[in-house]
Parts: C-alpha cells; sequence; structure tokens
C-alpha cells in the first residue's frame, strides 16, 4: 500500500474558497491605494484588510488585534497583527488596540507595504527578533509584504541578518515570510538546525496560487502557533500528506553560514 | 430429474433476469433527451461487480472516492481506492468528521453571507453618493464592491454545492453500513453510431437500483 499525497472535496473546496478570498484582498489593496497616499494610513489599511480575511479562517476562541504583549518585565513593540487567545482577559484595549498577557500569545504577523531593499527587511526582522526572544511558548512569527524585492535579495537580507550574530539570530527567523503575488517562504520545524532552513512556494502557473498561499498563512498559525496537527480543511499544507506542501523548493544555508551556526 | 429441473429453471430464470437488464440499458444508452434511437443495440458481454452499499456511497460523498475495499472499526473507517493513475490508496475517516465538516462549512457561509450583505448595501449607498463624487472615484467603489460580491457569491456558490453532497453523506451515513444500495454492472456492447456511420465497441459500468428495474447512471471504462 502506497502512502501518497492526497487531496479531499473538503480541502480542495477550501482551496478554490480561499482563492477568491485572496482576489477580493488584492482588489481591497489596489482600490485603496488610488486613494489613499499617505503611508501610515495605507500601512493600516493593510493590516485591517489582512486581519478581515485571516479571521474567516481561524477558531472562535482566537482574536485578531494590533498591540502590544506585555509581562511583568518586558512590553513589546506595536504589532501590526498579533493572534491571541481569548481564554485570558486582556490587560487594557481601547477600539481596536489592545494590550495582552506574553501567556495569551499566539503569533504575530509584521505587515508592510512594501519591502524595498534587504537593509530594510533586517530592520524588520531585528524588530520581530526582539518579541520572538521574550516568548518561551510555541508562537508564529510571520511577515506578510504586499510588494517585495526579488527572492535573491530578500534571501541577502535574511543570511546578513543570520551573520550579525550567528548563533543567537538563527533560532530568531521568522517563521513564514510571505510576498504577495510572488513566493511564500515556510521553516520546516521538523528539521533539524543545519538543513535548509526554508521551502519556497513560487505564486504563479507553474506554482502555487494565491489562494494556496493564503491558506499556507492560515495552515502556519496551526503549525507554529498551536503547535498541533491541521484541521482537514488545510490537509493540502500537511508535510507530508498535502498536494500544495509538496510543491515547494528547499532554500539551504549559504556555505559560509553553516561553519558558523554549528 | 429434480435436479436437472432446478437447474434448468435457473438458467431460464438467469436468462430472464439478464435479458430485462439488457433492455433497460440498451433504452439507457439509445435514449437521449427523451428520444430513443435504433443504434442497432448488441450486448457483448454482462458481468455484475461489487454492489453499492451504504457506506460506499457515504465514502464517495465525503471523499469524492469510490472504494475498492472498507473496513469499520467503531465510528472510524478505513478505506482503500485507486487514484487517478491507480496507484491503491489507504485513508481512514471517521462519522463524526462529516458534522464537524458541516458545522465548519456553515460558519464559512455565513461569514459569506455577511460579506454579501455589506457588499451589496455598499454598492447600493455609492449610488445616492454618485452626485457628490468624481466618476473616477464612483467607478473605482463599484469595482470593489462588486468584487467583493463575486467573491462572496462564488464562495457560497461553492460551499452550497459541498453542503450538498456533505447532506447526502450524512443520510447514507445514518443507513446499516452494509446496506445494498445499488448494484453495478461491467456491460461491452456494439452499437451502429449513426452520425460517425461506424459499428463502435465499448465498455460502460451501469449502476441499477436495488432490485434491477432502472439504471441510475453510467461511467464510460477509461
Amino acid at each position: 500500500m502506497v502512502k501518497k499525497r492526497v487531496s479531499t472535496k473538503g480541502s480542495e473546496a477550501m482551496e478554490n474558497v480561499a482563492e477568491h478570498y485572496a482576489n477580493e484582498l488584492n482588489a481591497k489593496f489596489r482600490t485603496l491605494n488610488h486613494f489613499v497616499t499617505h503611508a501610515g494610513e495605507i500601512g493600516r489599511a493593510h493590516e485591517t484588510f489582512l486581519r478581515g480575511i485571516l479571521t474567516r479562517f481561524l477558531p472562535l476562541d482566537l482574536r485578531i488585534n494590533s498591540g502590544f504583549v506585555a509581562s511583568p518585565n518586558w512590553t513589546s513593540r506595536q504589532q501590526d497583527i498579533l493572534i491571541h487567545s481569548s481564554k485570558f482577559s486582556t490587560l487594557f484595549e481601547v477600539g481596536d488596540c489592545i494590550v495582552i498577557d506574553h501567556n495569551s500569545f499566539i503569533g504575530a504577523i509584521e505587515v508592510k507595504t512594501k519591502i524595498s531593499s534587504a537593509k530594510q527587511f533586517i530592520e524588520i526582522l531585528e524588530i520581530q527578533a526582539q518579541l520572538r526572544e521574550q516568548i518561551r511558548q510555541p508562537a508564529l512569527f510571520a511577515i506578510y509584504s504586499w510588494n517585495t524585492v526579488s527572492l535573491n535579495r530578500l534571501l541577502d537580507g535574511l543570511w546578513q541578518f543570520v551573520k550579525n550574530n550567528p548563533k543567537k539570530n538563527s533560532n530568531l527567523l521568522p517563521n513564514l515570510i510571505y510576498s504577495n503575488g510572488k513566493f511564500i517562504l515556510k521553516n520546516d520545524k521538523n528539521k533539524g538546525r543545519l538543513s535548509s532552513p526554508y521551502n519556497v512556494w513560487y505564486i504563479n502557473k507553474n506554482g502555487i496560487n494565491e489562494g494556496q498561499a493564503l491558506l499556507g498563512l492560515v495552515a502556519s498559525v496551526w503549525e507554529f502557533g498551536f503547535n498541533s496537527v491541521l484541521p482537514w480543511w488545510l490537509l493540502s499544507w500537511h508535510n507530508s500528506l498535502g498536494i500544495t506542501a509538496s510543491r515547494s523548493n528547499e532554500i539551504p544555508w549559504p556555505q559560509d553560514l553553516v561553519r558558523q551556526i554549528k | 430429474m429434480r435436479k436437472i429441473l432446478f437447474i434448468t429453471i435457473s438458467i431460464i430464470f438467469a436468462g430472464c433476469v439478464k435479458n430485462e437488464q439488457r433492455k433497460l440499458i440498451e433504452s439507457f444508452v439509445c435514449t437521449t433527451d427523451g428520444i430513443t434511437s435504433d443504434l442497432s443495440f448488441k450486448m457483448i458481454k454482462l458481468e455484475e461487480i461489487s454492489p453499492i452499499t451504504a457506506t460506499d456511497s457515504m465514502i464517495f460523498f465525503q471523499s469524492g472516492y469510490l472504494p475498492l475495499k472498507y473496513t469499520w472499526n467503531n465510528d472510524s473507517l478505513s478505506f482503500i481506492y485507486k487514484d487517478e493513475d491507480g496507484t491503491s490508496v489507504e485513508k481512514t475517516i471517521t462519522k463524526s468528521l462529516i458534522d464537524s465538516e458541516i458545522v465548519f462549512w456553515v460558519k464559512q457561509k455565513s461569514i459569506n453571507e455577511t460579506s454579501l450583505k455589506e457588499a451589496t448595501t455598499n454598492l447600493n449607498d455609492l449610488e445616492y453618493k454618485s452626485t457628490n463624487h468624481s466618476y473616477t472615484y464612483i467607478s473605482l467603489m463599484t469595482d470593489l464592491f462588486e468584487s467583493s460580491i463575486n467573491s462572496s457569491e462564488e464562495s457560497i456558490r461553492i460551499i452550497e454545492g459541498y453542503l450538498d453532497t456533505l447532506a447526502l453523506a450524512k443520510r447514507y451515513s445514518k443507513i446499516d453500513p452494509d446496506t445494498i444500495l445499488s448494484r453495478a454492472f461491467n456491460c461491452t456492447y456494439s452499437i451502429f453510431n449513426p452520425v460517425l456511420k461506424v459499428k463502435q465497441t465499448m465498455t460502460q459500468t451501469f449502476y441499477f437500483d436495488n432490485d434491477l428495474s432502472k439504471v441510475i447512471c453510467s461511467y464510460l471504462k477509461k
């Protein structure tokens, strides 16, 4: 008997629905850019669009806001998208902005309208790494960008970030980097420290579509945030069974970095 | 003498049943949109294959596969099916999965209905504002709301279609698992194709209701 990658009617239906959600998300993005020129306003609107779509997929006992994570000893910078459990009471809430206890933290997504250089990307990685260092439980750390430089330039930034402090920063890389319309980079948590840190899925005719990529982001909430198996409707992203999960290429560590992170 | 009589009666009875099925298959093959044509139908071979049980139907509507074999273990159901490239694949599902799928999709449908309502209201409101705004604004916003309406409508259509098949899976999950619902036959036959003006031979699987009184559907074998 062959154990092979499968799909179900349910997971296929979810991919079809997600593709419509992704189209809707892109239409909102395009329309907004025609009207609003102020970068801050655009950024906030983009976070709201993405939050609105993510809410459709996540369990009801989760909440998605923008805000801060606090513990008795530290408080994070403002997170664009904060995924947290509603089982814990919030510390402070005004409008859509929230302060949560670090124990209820499930994930953070840094949303960027544009990543225009490797240098800017390193700054984003450093900001996210500050929170990541403080969180002890399994959690998702992701970066979502509407417009990004090429994959190679992004990787230049990623490797440079690790080179700045190899032993520490190699453990602080984001779990997922989503470049709208281009690619999605995802960490495989089951692999060893020295094996390829990322897999890449290209969003194009020969790769995956935007809906499948959107489901990849949702799947990573289960994978990294809940540290649990994926629900049946995300079967396509299951590491060993999913069809979409198999359409990736590995991104290995650069040779010079392997020696430094050992 | 009695034995010979029994065998003879059995052969005659089997022959009658086969003849009845032949007529039903001929009628099914030769009838399109209620019009029956004379296609010089000739049955070459007819053999019964495994009957379709309630469990087969449940699996078909839940997963989209007709299983070759299945085993129940309390609420858990393991089955083997052949995928598109002919590989045997094993899968396990549970009866309760159907319920959780229905709950999930009903929630997804409701989310999309809310979005649809919101986008439709926004689009209607836009008509009242059209005198106060530029043409560019109105056309961009119209595109945006129409895109949301389209996304919600398409999503609802997909979800409703899938909920219909899940309802069927649920219905069959309530029936005694091994109850035979329909019987299947592989039939090789020839017809005279009136368009191409050639004699064609093909093998097709025909599904009958349980008392063999009606052909429900058929699939051409590859």
